[in-house]
């Protein structure tokens, strides 16, 4: 299903009217997913809402369990239609690069020492003051498994690349602005210079990044987390 | 301090407009020789002005009421209940942000000094990119209603909650002073009342007004009166917009050229270098503000504060888009002011009126309307006045709402409280909260009196670069880093606060010059202004130090609950 039905420029909840319905119920459905995985104890207040609705989830599953449409749209009104088309980040040698390196730094998981480690090694001292769970155990094994790195593996080649991109530019921008006026006087049309034409394309690529970053991730990860999302609240019940 | 070094202190934004030369200045008590206004013509304003800031007044409190009758648990207060549309989150988010310093203070800058105002809005737009990618979505997903939420999910509560409390006040309160003594100077100014006493009670009623808003009607009046007010401003603006264009018969190379004009600089105004020309100290320094602007968005707690008031974290991004689009959009028509109010009013008028080039628009509006005297010239004028104080009331609620989340759910509740202790009701919390909000209101309202004097760049630079330093790295540690641990955290924090506070102090704003706040001793050795190019290197690094120092290991469970939750949304509140 392409998970778009309109383009709408003033917000996919207010212009989808069934989905946009289920929002006013939404923070007593938001709290029975909320609470299971809750792991201090600290926040007792609001476990009495949940039980009468308990066989709710069941049925409202498939639809929206956020309580929002899946069919949001950027506000930009953008033709996104040839989205499975990639960004153009994805598969750019810089991107493959970038997300390499990042890999190759320690924030991967390294799942299995990790794991073996934390089962017969001396005993982590955990800061919650509850005894390490089965949530605990739940997160790991999600975090492990395939889906949950294919969905940080999504973000992190979109975001990652797009920073370093975006801050690189805007930092040679500032530092040609106080660097090379002469550079930047240069008359390119009529009154424009080099430094307005630069200065108005910062506007340009900002938009650009939001819209295509909101794409990315509408396309690549929301579905996926949405699923993900479930699952392991379903698990931790 | 030259002219040059005094103008690129600011993140300008707020700062310009709040700048010591707009609160010190004779130029401002004396606004009838600006010589465009006629006595009458003053008189006029005056009275419809006023007229219409009583109007705002009266909705703000109405909207307050209504939404504190229906507000009580803390979700309600901190959050406001969590159900806002992103479209009423991006608009509100917006209205967090555009300062009436945005409104009147850039567009000025573009006026005076063309293409060297332009940078300022880049900066501050370019900023929302680290908001959108890396921050808003994670953070509301991990957190529940402050920065520190998302720390403490991974770390031991106590300590890290205490330094990211800590600095999230640091940083509110600072903005706070210098939204708030910039609020007395500018409703003095739009209304005409030019004593120092009309400028105390100016502050004493806008600080009054913030803590009724935030007392009564916590996050959900905040966030209305948010709207309201970005609603407001962006048509305002627009308006304005579209009457300098309707001038130019939509030619915009033409508006460029008699802009050019109208500065008495020509060619060069649309050139770089008009403002940040000079000494390689003060480029460096204008470097050092964009990284502080560009890198402290992500890390300001009244704009991370506003993501929770979404229900999911995809609402949260559709907020932040929504955001980018008006900040946008805003700042591409304050350009188009800034070059009418350059060409139509002319640099040397707008000068005249106020050196910091802060009166542009309401100069502006009143050439547009008709001219000064004319009945056109002084509806537009008293309309732009009222947007720019709804501006005002806006951001001080904003900012006092962060901050006494911040005290009240990290600092009272949890940090200083013995671990054995019983942790406090949600309601005893939120009655401290409301209370928090008197107090630091009434703080903000005593210092804004006695920093009138003071050079308000300086202030909004502290709050930019701390926000930078302290809570960016910590939170980007945080979100990525396997192995960053309380100590991390901790350090990372207190070591981006601690030098950007102590280099400021010893930096030319304090001391040094004659525009500096302490004359007649000169202990600067810093030569930079702001701070942020060597405080944000250092929060970075002592994250890092505190981290690879620290004897404790990373708690890996707790890694993988935070990735989990922060990426997919799962257990989020």
């Amino acid at each position: 299903m392409r998970h778009r039905e309109r383009t709408d420029t003033v917000g996919g909840d207010a212009a989808a009217p069934p989905a946009g319905r289920v929002e006013e119920g939404a923070p007593e459905r938001f709290d029975w997913w909320a609470a299971p995985a809750r792991r201090g104890a600290s926040e007792p207040s609001r476990t009495e809402s949940l039980q009468p609705e308990s066989s709710e989830p069941e049925s409202s599953q498939p639809e929206s369990p956020y309580g929002e449409p899946l069919q949001a749209e950027p506000p930009y009104g953008v033709q996104a239609d040839s989205a499975e088309g990639g960004t153009p980040f994805a598969d750019s040698p810089l991107t493959v690069a970038v997300a390499e390196w990042v890999s190759g730094l320690s924030v991967e998981p390294e799942p299995e020492p990790e794991e073996a480690s934390g089962a017969a090694g001396p005993v982590q001292e955990r800061y919650s003051s509850a005894p390490p769970t089965a949530a605990a155990e739940v997160y790991r094994h999600v975090q492990a498994g395939e889906e949950f790195q294919e969905i940080r593996r999504e973000y992190r080649r979109f975001v990652f690349p797009a920073c370093v991109a975006f801050l690189t530019w805007y930092l040679l921008y500032i530092v040609a602005a106080v660097t090379l006026p002469g550079l930047m006087g240069r008359q390119v049309a009529g009154p424009l210079n080099v430094a307005w034409l630069l200065g108005l394309l910062q506007f340009a690529s900002t938009f650009l990044i939001t819209v295509l970053y909101a794409r990315h991730a509408r396309d690549r990860r929301d579905r996926a987390a949405l699923g993900l999302r479930w699952e392991t609240q379903d698990r931790l019940r | 301090m030259t002219p040059s070094a005094a103008l690129l202190n600011a993140p300008p934004l707020h700062a310009r407009l709040l700048n010591a030369r707009l609160l010190n200045a004779p130029l401002l008590e004396a606004p009838s020789s600006t010589a465009r206004f006629t006595a009458a013509a003053v008189d006029g304003h005056r009275n419809l002005a006023t007229g219409l800031f009583v109007v705002v007044v009266l909705v703000t409190l109405g909207i307050t009421f209504w939404a504190g009758r229906r507000s009580r648990a803390a979700e309600d207060f901190y959050a406001g209940g969590r159900d806002f549309s992103p479209l009423q989150n991006g608009f509100a988010i917006s209205g967090d942000y555009m300062s009436a310093a945005s409104f009147l203070g850039v567009t000025g800058l573009i006026a005076l000094y063309g293409y060297d105002g332009l940078l300022y809005t880049i900066g501050f737009l370019v900023a929302w990119l680290v908001v959108l990618m890396l921050v808003a979505e994670l953070v509301r997903n991990c957190g529940r209603y402050t920065l520190a939420d998302v720390l403490a999910q991974r770390m031991r509560q106590r300590p890290v909650r205490a330094a990211a409390g800590v600095s999230s006040v640091v940083v509110s309160l600072f903005y706070l002073l210098a939204q708030m003594v910039g609020a007395g100077s500018l409703v003095s100014l739009l209304l005409g009342l030019h004593s120092g006493q009309a400028r105390a009670w100016a502050i004493v009623g806008v600080g009054a007004l913030m803590v009724v808003y935030v007392t009564v009607g916590g996050m959900k009046a905040t966030t209305w009166i948010q709207i309201v007010k970005c609603v407001l401003l962006i048509s305002g603006t627009a308006v304005l917009c579209v009457l300098v264009l309707v001038r130019f018969h939509g030619d915009l190379g033409s508006l460029m050229r008699s802009a050019a004009a109208g500065s008495g600089y020509g060619d060069r105004y649309l050139a770089p270098g008009l403002k940040y020309g000079g000494s390689a100290t003060n480029r460096l320094d204008f470097v050092s503000l964009g990284l502080a602007l560009v890198l402290g968005t992500g890390g300001l707690p009244h704009i991370l504060g506003r993501f929770y008031t979404v229900p999911t974290a995809r609402a949260a991004r559709r907020s932040a888009m929504w955001a980018i689009g008006l900040v946008g959009s805003f700042y591409l028509m304050t350009i188009v002011l800034g070059l009418g109010a350059a060409a139509l009013v002319g640099a040397s008028a707008v000068k005249a009126s106020n050196a910091a080039g802060n009166t542009a628009v309401p100069l502006l509006s009143e050439v547009l309307g008709g001219g000064a005297g004319s009945n056109g010239g002084a509806v537009l004028f008293a309309v732009t006045s009222a947007v720019a104080f709804a501006t005002i009331l806006a951001v001080v609620a904003g900012l006092t709402l962060a901050s006494s989340a911040s005290f009240a759910h990290d600092l009272w509740a949890r940090a200083f409280r013995h671990p054995d202790e019983e942790p406090p009701t949600e309601h005893e919390e939120v009655v401290v909260a409301r209370i928090a909000a008197v107090v630091i209101g009434a703080v903000a309202i005593v210092l804004s009196l006695y920093a009138q004097k003071l050079n308000v760049a300086f202030l909004v630079g502290i709050s930019f670069a701390v926000a930078a330093s302290a809570n960016l790295p910590a939170l980007l540690f945080n979100l990525f880093w396997r192995r960053f641990t309380t100590r991390g955290a901790t350090w990372a924090i207190y070591g981006g606060l601690v030098p950007a506070l102590v280099l400021v102090v010893f930096s030319p704003v304090v001391s040094g010059t004659p525009a500096s706040i302490v004359t007649g001793v000169d202990f600067h050795w810093f030569p930079l202004e702001n701070p942020g190019i060597v405080s944000i290197p250092c929060g970075f690094f002592f994250g890092w130090l505190g981290t690879v120092s620290s004897r404790e290991r990373a708690d890996p469970d707790a890694y993988a609950e935070l990735e989990v939750r922060s990426l997919t949304g799962a257990g989020a509140v």
